[in-house]
C-alpha cells in the first residue's frame, strides 16, 4: 500500500461520510453534531446512548440512519415486561420433515446489524444486561452456545431523563459501554418550522440508501489505521485522569462533585473517536483538538458524580469542561 | 523525543524547515535575553537617578524605592536566568512552536514523533508527505517574527521616559545634601565654613579653640566624606557651644565678684562696672587706683610673697579680694602686685568676653542656615535635640533666646539607688514611650541625682551664711530650713541660671554634678 492509496481511502472515507451525513439530513432538521457523533460510533466500532425528552426525534434520527446505510435493522422497544430472551433470542423445539424433534435457537432482535434500544431504561436490569455480552463482546451466548454477531453490529439505545417513575437507571458497568453518550436538545424556532414543514405534507422525504455493509467495514478500518503521536495520547490519559478526584492531576471540581472518573474505555473512545474526527478533517494525524472535539461525548456518562453535584445541580458537562479547561496539551 | 536522521525527501524537508524555524526561534529568545538585560540596566540607571532625584527629602519614597527595584531586579534576573536555563531549543520544540503559531493543530509535532516511532508505516508515511508540504510552506520570519513582548516594550518605553524626566528634572533635595553627596559644598556651607575659619582665627588659644581649629580641617579638607563631614561640622559646633559656655561662666563670676566687692569702701565703681559685665573697665578703674595708691605709700620696697601658682590660676575673687583688702593696711609693694594681679586678670576675661561676643556672631551666622537645612533634613531624634537645645541658650549678647524647632526629650527614670537588689539598681533608661525594657545594670546604684544637687545647694558657702537668722517669733522644721536656704541659693544664682542655664534648667554650677552623674552610671565598674 502506497500513500496515494492512504489519500485515496482517506478521500473516501470522508464522502462516504459526507453522503451519509447528507442524506441524513433530509429527514433530520437540525442535530448535525449528533448525526457526526452516530456515525463516529458506528465507525469506531463503538455504540451510542441517545438521552433526549420525547418527541425531538431520536427514533426517527436512529431509523433514517438505518434507512441510509445498507444495513439489517431491528428495533427493541424496552419495556419492564421485557425479557433478555426477548433480546437475544431463545431455544426452541423444532419438528423437521421426519418428525424427528431438535433444538434449534431462535435469534432474537439483537442479531442484527443495527439494533434500536428505545427506552433502554424501561427495562428491568435483567433484561438491560443482556445487551451488555453483546455490546462488549460482539457475541451472544445462549444454550451453552456463543453465536457471534454479524458486523458491523451497532447499538443505539435511546433513553428519555425526564420520566423517571418506573425506569431502572442504566449501571455503570452498562453505562461505560456505550461509546459515547449523545444528548439531543430541543430544535430551535427555524428547526421547528423545517420540521413541520417536512413532516406535515403528504409525503414525507425520502431517503436512500448510500452506504452498504462492506462500505462500513471499510470506512470502520481506515479509521483505526490513523496513528497517534504520544503526546496526542498523553493528553487523552490526561483528561482521563483528571476526571479522577483522588489522581493529582484531578481540578478542584473533580475533588469536589465526582466519586469516580472515566474508565480506561473512556481513554479508548477520546483516541478513536479522534481519529474518526481527524479523517473528517482530512488529516492523517490526531491532534489534541480531536480529543477535545469528542471528549464531551465520550466521558460525560463515565463520570460518576458525587451527593453534592446532585445537590448543587452540577452536570458532567460542567466538570468536563472545566477539566478540559485546565488541562494542558502536552508540549511533545 | 529526538527526531531521527532523515531517511526520506518528507523527512529532510521537515528537518530543513524545522531547522530555520529552531534557528528563528534562538534569534527570538536572544532577543527576548537582551531585552531583560537591557531592562536590569534600566532599571539600575533608574533606580540610582531615583535615588540622587530623592536625595534626602523623601527618605521613605528613597526606601520605598530601593526595594522595589530590588524586587523587578530579582524579577528580572530570575526571568533571565529561566530564559537561558529553560527548555532547550531541539527541532520538536521548533515544530511545537510553528504548530502552535501557525495553527497546524499538531502536523508537524505528530510527524517528529512518526519519523522517529513508526519508520515504516505507510500511514505515517503518507503524513510525513502532507506535513513536508506543510512545513515548505512556512515562513520563519513571518511565523517567528523578531518582535519584544508589547509589555516588556511597553515596560522599557516607560522606564526610558521616567529616566529622562529624572535626568532632567531639578532635584528634590536641598542643595547642601545633594553637595555633600557629590564631595562638594554647597554657598551655605561654604558661608558656614567662612564664618567658622574667621571664628577660629580670632580666637584665643585654648581646648576648645583647638577642637575647632580641629574640625576645620577636617571640613576644609577636598576628600572627606559626606560622614565625615557631618563629624566635624558636629565637632566644631561642640567648640563653639563650649567656648559659649566659657564666656557664660565668666560672666557668672563677674557677677559674683561684683556682689562681693559692693560692701568695699572706694570699690563701689569697680563692683558697678563688673555688675555691667563691663570687665575692661573694671581693669582700668583698678589700673586707676594702684598709683593713687602707690604713691603716698613712697618707695618702701618690700618683696610680696608669691601667691602660689601664679596669677593665672588665681580665681577672679580671689584676687580682687586681695586687691581689695590691699587698699587696706598692706604694704605697698604687695597692694601693687595685687591690684595688678586683679587688673591682669580682669583684661584676661575682657579678652575673653570680647571673644564670646564674636562666638556669639559668629555663632547666628552658623545656626540660620543650619536651621534652615535641618528642617528639610531627617534627623535623629538625639541629634535634632542636641541641635534645637544649643539653640535654646540664651545668648549673652542679647538676652535673646533662639528657638529653630521643638525639643525631643529622652527622659531617664532613675532607679532608687538603695534598698533594692543589685538588679534593679542603676538606671532604666526607657524609650520616649516608656514602654521598653530597662537596660541592664552597668555600674553600681548611686546617689539620686536631685538628692545631689539639693546637697551641693545646702552645703555651700551661701548656704551656711543662713544659719544667722534668729528663729525667735516660730521655729521652723528642719526641712522648711532646707526648703528655704536653697530657694535662697536659687535666688543669688538666678542670672547664672538664667543665662547660662539650659532648656533642661541645669546651672553651670550643677552643670559638673550632672555630668559626672551620667558619666558615672554608665562607666562605673559592675
Amino acid at each position: 500500500m502506497s500513500t496515494a492509496t492512504v489519500d485515496r481511502q482517506v478521500q473516501q472515507f470522508r464522502e462516504n461520510f459526507r453522503v451519509v451525513r447528507e442524506e441524513v439530513s433530509r429527514v433530520i432538521v437540525g442535530n448535525d453534531d449528533n448525526i457526526v457523533g452516530i456515525m463516529t460510533c458506528l465507525l469506531a466500532r463503538g455504540h451510542v446512548l441517545l438521552e433526549g425528552i420525547p418527541g425531538i426525534g431520536k427514533t426517527k434520527l436512529v431509523q433514517t440512519l438505518a434507512d441510509v446505510l445498507h444495513l439489517k435493522f431491528a428495533r427493541i422497544q424496552f419495556t419492564p415486561d421485557l425479557m433478555p430472551g426477548d433480546i437475544i433470542g431463545t431455544t426452541i423445539v423444532r419438528e423437521d420433515d421426519v418428525g424427528k424433534k431438535h433444538l434449534v435457537f431462535q435469534h432474537g432482535p439483537i442479531f442484527a446489524n443495527l439494533v434500536l434500544a428505545d427506552e433502554i431504561n424501561r427495562a428491568t436490569p435483567k433484561t438491560q444486561s443482556a445487551l451488555l455480552e453483546a455490546m462488549q463482546e460482539n457475541s451472544v451466548s445462549a444454550g451453552g452456545q456463543t453465536h457471534p454477531l454479524e458486523q458491523p453490529f451497532y447499538v443505539l439505545a435511546t433513553m428519555n431523563p425526564l420520566e423517571m417513575e418506573g425506569t431502572y437507571p442504566l449501571p455503570e458497568a452498562q453505562l461505560d459501554r456505550f461509546f459515547f453518550k449523545l444528548r439531543l436538545g430541543f430544535p430551535t424556532a427555524d428547526g421547528l418550522h423545517e420540521i413541520i414543514d417536512r413532516t406535515t405534507k403528504q409525503q414525507e422525504p425520502q431517503v436512500d440508501r448510500v452506504l452498504g455493509q462492506g462500505e462500513v467495514l471499510e470506512m470502520r478500518e481506515t479509521a483505526r489505521a490513523v496513528p497517534v503521536a504520544r503526546h496526542v495520547q498523553q493528553y487523552a490519559i490526561d483528561l482521563t485522569l483528571a476526571t479522577h478526584p483522588e489522581s493529582e492531576r484531578a481540578t478542584e471540581m473533580v475533588k469536589q462533585f465526582v466519586r469516580f472518573g472515566s474508565s480506561p474505555r473512556g481513554t479508548q473512545a477520546l483516541i478513536l473517536g479522534g481519529k474518526v474526527n481527524a479523517l473528517l478533517n482530512d488529516r492523517l494525524h490526531v491532534a489534541c483538538e480531536d480529543i477535545r472535539t469528542v471528549a464531551l461525548n465520550a466521558l460525560r456518562h463515565r463520570l460518576l458524580l458525587n451527593f453534592d453535584a446532585e445537590a448543587e445541580r452540577v452536570d458532567s458537562d460542567a466538570i468536563l469542561k472545566d477539566v478540559l479547561q485546565r488541562v494542558a496539551e502536552p508540549r511533545a | 523525543m529526538q527526531v531521527s536522521h532523515p531517511t526520506s525527501p518528507a523527512q529532510k524537508a521537515i528537518g530543513l524547515a524545522l531547522e530555520r524555524i529552531e534557528r528563528r526561534l534562538r534569534l527570538n529568545r536572544t532577543l527576548y535575553q537582551a531585552t531583560l538585560a537591557a531592562g536590569f540596566v534600566l532599571l539600575l540607571l533608574l533606580t540610582a537617578r531615583g535615588l540622587r532625584w530623592l536625595g534626602d527629602a523623601l527618605p521613605a519614597a528613597s526606601a520605598l524605592l530601593v526595594l522595589l527595584a530590588i524586587l523587578a531586579a530579582v524579577a528580572l534576573l530570575s526571568l533571565l536566568i529561566a530564559s537561558a536555563l529553560g527548555q532547550r531549543l531541539t527541532p520538536v520544540r521548533a515544530a511545537v512552536e510553528a504548530d502552535g503559531r501557525a495553527g497546524l493543530k499538531d502536523e508537524l509535532t505528530s510527524a517528529c514523533w512518526f519519523m522517529q516511532a513508526l519508520p515504516g508505516s505507510v500511514w505515517a508515511a503518507a503524513q510525513l508527505e502532507r506535513a513536508a508540504r506543510t512545513a515548505a510552506g512556512l515562513q520563519p520570519a513571518r511565523l517567528i517574527p523578531l518582535r519584544v513582548p508589547a509589555p516588556a516594550l511597553g515596560a522599557l518605553a516607560i522606564a526610558a521616559v521616567v529616566l529622562a524626566v529624572l535626568w532632567w528634572a531639578p532635584p528634590l533635595a536641598p542643595a547642601r545634601s545633594l553637595a555633600a553627596a557629590a564631595g562638594v559644598f554647597s554657598p551655605a556651607d561654604q558661608e558656614q565654613l567662612r564664618a567658622l575659619r574667621a571664628l577660629a582665627d580670632a580666637l584665643p588659644d585654648s581646648e576648645a579653640a583647638r577642637k575647632l581649629e580641629a574640625a576645620l580641617q577636617t571640613l576644609e579638607q577636598g576628600d572627606t566624606s559626606a560622614e565625615e563631614r557631618s563629624r566635624a561640622l558636629a565637632q566644631a559646633q561642640d567648640a563653639v557651644q563650649q567656648l559659649r559656655l566659657d564666656a557664660a561662666s565668666t560672666r557668672d563670676a563677674l557677677h559674683r565678684a561684683a556682689e562681693m566687692l559692693r560692701g568695699q569702701p572706694g570699690m563701689e565703681a569697680v563692683a558697678e562696672a563688673l555688675a555691667q559685665g563691663d570687665a575692661k573697665q573694671a581693669a582700668e578703674m583698678l589700673a586707676r587706683m594702684q598709683p593713687q595708691r602707690a604713691e603716698p605709700k613712697g618707695d618702701k620696697p618690700s618683696a610680696p610673697e608669691p601667691v602660689a601658682g601664679g596669677a593665672a590660676e588665681k580665681s577672679l575673687e580671689q584676687a580682687l579680694l586681695e586687691a581689695s583688702e590691699a587698699t587696706g593696711a598692706q604694704p605697698q609693694a604687695v597692694s601693687a602686685e595685687a591690684i595688678q594681679e586683679a587688673v591682669d586678670r580682669l583684661n584676661e576675661i575682657a579678652r575673653e568676653l570680647a571673644a564670646s561676643n564674636y562666638v556669639n556672631e559668629a555663632w547666628q551666622k552658623v545656626r540660620g542656615p543650619q536651621i534652615d537645612v535641618a528642617q528639610h533634613t531627617a534627623l535623629t531624634a538625639s541629634r535634632f535635640a542636641e541641635q534645637t537645645v544649643a539653640d535654646s541658650l540664651p545668648s549673652p549678647a542679647t538676652g535673646e533666646t533662639p528657638m529653630g524647632g521643638g525639643s525631643m526629650f529622652r527622659s531617664a527614670a532613675v532607679a532608687e539607688g538603695k534598698g533594692l537588689t543589685e538588679q534593679e539598681g542603676g538606671t532604666r533608661a526607657g524609650d520616649a514611650l516608656g514602654d521598653s525594657p530597662p537596660d541592664p545594670l552597668l555600674g553600681e546604684g548611686g546617689e539620686r541625682l536631685e538628692a545631689q544637687l539639693k546637697q551641693a545647694g545646702l552645703s555651700g558657702p551661701e548656704a551656711e551664711s543662713e544659719d544667722d537668722g534668729e528663729a525667735w517669733f516660730y521655729a521652723e522644721s528642719r526641712e522648711q530650713k532646707a526648703f528655704a536656704s536653697w530657694r535662697s541659693i536659687q535666688a543669688r544664682t538666678g542670672f547664672a541660671q538664667a543665662e547660662a542655664g539650659t532648656s533642661e534648667g541645669i546651672s553651670i554650677q550643677h552643670r559638673q554634678i550632672v555630668k559626672d552623674y551620667f558619666m558615672n552610671l554608665r562607666e562605673a565598674p559592675r
